[in-house]
């Protein structure tokens, strides 16, 4: 069961990495990273759904503030969290009950992270861009689908690099 | 544990998510400009558009209550109007009815509203809201504010029953003022805003378009009363006379105000007034 320290150092770290590397590594009017999504999709679900609905909410508070709209981020992150067990679901019907609590992300292989985390990425973005350029625009749409592209990338680097852990497969130990 | 059992619902997920969601994109409308604007404009075209939906929806039960509401003001003013013939000043009168004004000494106008009419039968009728409490008796004449309506038939303390010109038992004794001759109306063709007048001699050379007016010999109307327009000529060599077929100036789809003539002195006999 992943711990809260471990969730903080997550957000830390990805705050972190908005504010000090995003503004450097963005392409400037076209894509913009935003790998903060992870927190969402990588609160543990072995939590009771108070708890990562506190920490989802915390989370974007805290980036409306740093990186204001404010409500902006708490908006479209609750959106990723509200949808990821569905999603989840979706992917893997057969996880049910405790197998569904135990679930755990990090042991995704690489195949089923891209199917995890793309697809909520490119939502969350998709609410974002529009919202925060308050126009729909096809350049906004277009700046969306880039910009989740570019995020997922690094979400990929991120998780490949540091919260990967061994796959399991199924009937093998956790 | 919510305190209340029936709030225990409340306490799921969903409906935690979709509040901090609404909560989230509240506090963004009111932080970013463009969309609190843009909030406030939208508010101010649903409220509109609800507004004028309704305005649209309830538009015919207000037409109704703006007419009943006119057609009292209208009653209440004309009653007035009449009570101040007694005063010798001036009385209210529909002058469109009157061809001829030298009956008018005799009568004056009692203004009613249409209650109740019929409109498919071939006896038609209409309930007024005037009855024996007004002076109103059956025999009366009734007219319109451009030409004859018909008779009262029967009353109460408060309404009373008037048998239109387009009811098959009523008959009339009608002139056509260009010729002096006397012609008799009915309603035998059953068709709305048209009547017959009968026994016209072959040998007046009538034309469409002449006008048709109550006789003065008349037991109900006085002479001098529009009825209407000759539309078509019947002359039907079998017959010992010519039939003519009359538009109306009377709309009985339209009515509105109405007037019951009521005698100025009493009655004497015959029906004729004294």
């Amino acid at each position: 069961m992943a711990s809260v320290w471990e969730v903080l150092l997550y957000s830390v770290l990805l705050l972190a990495f908005q504010g000090a590397l995003a503004p450097a590594l963005q392409v400037p009017g076209w894509a913009w990273p935003m790998p903060y999504v992870l927190f969402w999709l990588f609160l543990p679900f072995s939590w009771r759904w108070e708890w990562e609905i506190g920490a989802a909410v915390l989370f974007g508070g805290v980036l409306d503030v740093l990186f204001p709209p404010i409500g902006l981020q708490t908006f479209c992150g609750l959106w990723v969290w509200g949808l990821r067990r569905f999603w989840l679901r979706l992917l893997h019907p057969s996880l049910m009950g405790d197998e569904a609590r135990a679930f755990a992300p990090q042991r995704l292989s690489t195949l089923d992270f891209f199917l995890y985390a793309m697809p909520l990425t490119l939502w969350h973005h998709l609410w974002y861009f529009p919202l925060a350029e308050w126009r729909l625009h096809l350049g906004t749409l277009g700046r969306a689908l880039l910009s989740s592209t570019y995020s997922f990338v690094w979400e990929w680097i991120i998780f490949e690099l540091f919260l990967k852990r061994p796959h399991v497969t199924r009937g093998s130990p956790r | 544990m919510p305190f209340f059992p029936y709030l225990a619902w409340l306490w799921r997920a969903p409906v935690i998510w979709l509040l901090l969601q609404g909560i989230a994109f509240w506090m963004y409308i009111r932080y970013e400009p463009r969309a609190h604007t843009a909030f406030q404009r939208a508010i101010i075209e649903l409220q509109a558009a609800f507004h004028g939906l309704m305005r649209w929806v309830t538009r015919p039960w207000w037409a109704i209550r703006r007419l009943e509401e006119l057609e009292r003001q209208n009653a209440e003013l004309l009653t007035t109007l009449a009570e101040l013939q007694g005063a010798s000043t001036y009385s209210t009168y529909p002058v469109g009815a009157c061809a001829d004004f030298a009956f008018l000494k005799d009568y004056r106008f009692l203004p009613a509203r249409v209650v109740y009419q019929t409109f498919h039968t071939h006896q038609n009728y209409a309930i007024l809201n005037r009855g024996s409490r007004d002076g109103v008796y059956p025999g009366l004449g009734v007219v319109g504010p451009e030409g004859v309506l018909g008779l009262i038939a029967e009353t109460t303390a408060t309404y009373s029953i008037m048998y239109a010109i387009f009811h098959r038992s009523v008959y009339l004794n009608v002139i056509l003022p260009l010729h002096g001759v006397n012609g008799l109306m009915t309603w035998r063709t059953p068709v709305l805003n048209r009547v017959e007048v009968d026994y016209i001699p072959p040998y007046v050379q009538v034309k469409e378009g002449e006008e048709v007016w109550t006789a003065s010999n008349g037991l109900i109307f006085p002479g001098g009363l529009r009825l209407g327009r000759i539309e078509a000529i019947e002359n039907d060599p079998r017959q010992g006379f010519q039939r003519l077929r009359i538009a109306t100036y009377t709309d009985w789809h339209r009515l509105g105000t109405v007037y019951i003539l009521l005698p100025a002195r009493g009655l004497g006999l015959g029906g004729a007034p004294l």
